[in-house]
């Protein structure tokens, strides 16, 4: 984590809109980008990056410098993600919705074959079945196209942890996936 | 290219071709490729959503202030609980203080009994028959004041505050002498043996002031202002005192007052008439047969005993 980051915070602090604006104004795009990754809903995505935001700001007080940003706002952005559709599953209980069709795709082998199908399925296995932290590295690097060193600097982790998260996550997914490969 | 990806396909090469290893680095492969694939859309404008936001923030902290005014049903309760604890704790302290300050302290005689007591301040009082003296017990604190109704002799000295009676008719004022005061059915009559004492009477906002000067008498009625003042005749005036009855110009009737009072009896005039005779002298009081047949000799009537009242005819 660089140094430039670390006293942005600290002016955050203290209430310095300036600082926030340049946090916002680095991290909003990447975030976006990442909330959308899983929740494939764009104004629902620009929301919870707004909200994120919207705390990290309420709750300044409690920013912690010393530790990396990005992991910070992923944690919150996560659970207000969480928080929606646990909602939303509240909502759908008294509406009588039709419920969501994952697998359909076992009904139609063909459909299987299809890479934009895979590409699906990854997504769902990665918002679903990864731990958020091996979640955040893989959506980095696939999505984002980071590379190690950057995902490495941007979550104040060691290469060697994110190479280890990717392989963990690539096993994962084969294992999940074990049908549409 | 993502060296972990080299890696991958440097595992891959390694492998035997149609081996079980192969198929699983070419999966892990197929994986890796399929999941850059996913489409993100553009992101929105960055300095547009910085727009939105301060504007969520100026909501969020005028509504986190509202909340901070807001009373909740808690702290309401913690408010009310503050109230009342606040009220007894007024009420207390507040009725402690009237009670030192407001509650008056009397002095109460009845017929045939006499009282001599001293005032907070040291100084002594003494009360004839049928009297009462009332003071509050801040006495002497701001103020040395007193009601009376009835009669008293005060032998005060000279303090900070100037000594006040009030009566019904008037106030008196002293700062240091020896008087007597009687006040009954609307009248008073102020004696000073000592020093100068100040009659404050008030009609309709009017007021008016005399001195009474040592050896000097004034009567006035509710109502009216003083008379002027007039020497003293008795040398043991007032007379009660000394265990004598003085009267000067009295009519009967309220001599006759002034014997039931202090020998607790009942004495009836048989003629109308006979209430308006003046009587003037000084009278021993310790006998009362004595004493009623010298008036009776004065005004030239007798008296006689009928059950427990006495008749004066």
């Amino acid at each position: 984590m660089d140094e430039s980051e670390k006293s942005l915070l600290q002016k955050i602090k203290q209430s310095d809109r300036n600082a926030f604006q340049q946090i916002f104004t680095k991290y909003h795009p990447i975030l976006f980008r990442y909330i959308f990754y899983r929740t494939k809903n764009y104004s629902l995505a620009q929301d919870i990056v707004q909200e994120t935001f919207l705390k990290v700001w309420l709750n300044r007080e409690s920013l912690k410098p010393r530790l990396a940003f990005f992991p910070y706002i992923v944690k919150i952005s996560s659970n207000l993600v969480k928080d929606h559709y646990k909602h939303e599953q509240v909502r759908n209980k008294h509406k009588d919705s039709i419920p969501i069709i994952e697998n359909s795709i076992d009904d139609d082998p063909d459909a299987a074959l299809d890479f934009n199908l895979l590409e699906q399925q990854i997504n769902i296995t990665v918002n679903n079945n990864l731990p958020l932290k091996c979640r955040t590295i893989f959506i980095l690097s696939r999505v984002e196209g980071k590379s190690n060193q950057e995902i490495a600097d941007l979550l104040n982790l060691s290469k060697k942890t994110v190479e280890n998260q990717l392989y963990h996550a690539l096993k994962v997914l084969k294992k999940k996936l074990q049908k549409f490969l | 290219m993502n060296p972990f990806f080299k890696w991958l396909r440097n595992q891959t090469n390694k492998t035997i071709p149609g081996s079980k290893k192969e198929k699983y680095f070419n999966q892990l492969k197929t994986i890796w490729g399929a999941s850059a694939k996913t489409s993100i859309p553009e992101v929105p404008d960055t300095n547009e959503e910085w727009q939105r936001l301060q504007i969520a923030i100026t909501e969020a902290e005028r509504e986190s202030r509202a909340i901070h005014v807001r009373p909740t049903f808690g702290n309401l309760f913690q408010l009310r609980f503050a109230y009342a604890v606040a009220i007894i704790v007024l009420i207390t302290i507040s009725s402690l203080f009237i009670y030192h300050r407001y509650i008056p302290v009397s002095y109460q005689t009845d017929r045939k009994e006499k009282l001599a007591f001293t005032l907070p301040d040291g100084f002594a009082v003494q009360l004839n028959c049928v009297s009462k003296l009332t003071f509050h017990k801040n006495f002497n604190k701001k103020s040395r004041q007193v009601t009376l109704k009835g009669e008293a002799y005060f032998n005060v000295q000279k303090g900070d505050l100037p000594f006040i009676i009030k009566t019904d008719v008037a106030q008196i004022r002293v700062l240091g002498t020896s008087f007597n005061v009687r006040a009954r059915d609307e009248q008073i009559e102020v004696a000073v043996n000592r020093g100068t004492v100040g009659i404050l009477t008030a009609i309709e906002g009017k007021d008016s002031t005399i001195a009474l000067k040592e050896g000097y008498l004034i009567a006035c009625s509710k109502g009216s202002f003083p008379s002027q003042p007039q020497p003293i005749q008795f040398d043991q005036y007032p007379g009660w005192i000394h265990g004598n009855l003085s009267f000067h110009q009295t009519p009967l009737k309220l001599v006759c007052q002034e014997i039931e009072r202090q020998f607790d009896v009942k004495i009836q005039l048989a003629d109308q008439q006979l209430e308006d005779i003046s009587i003037s002298g000084l009278f021993a009081a310790d006998d009362l047969n004595h004493l009623l047949s010298v008036i009776c000799i004065l005004i030239r009537k007798e008296f006689r005993y009928e059950n427990k009242t006495i008749v004066i005819y």
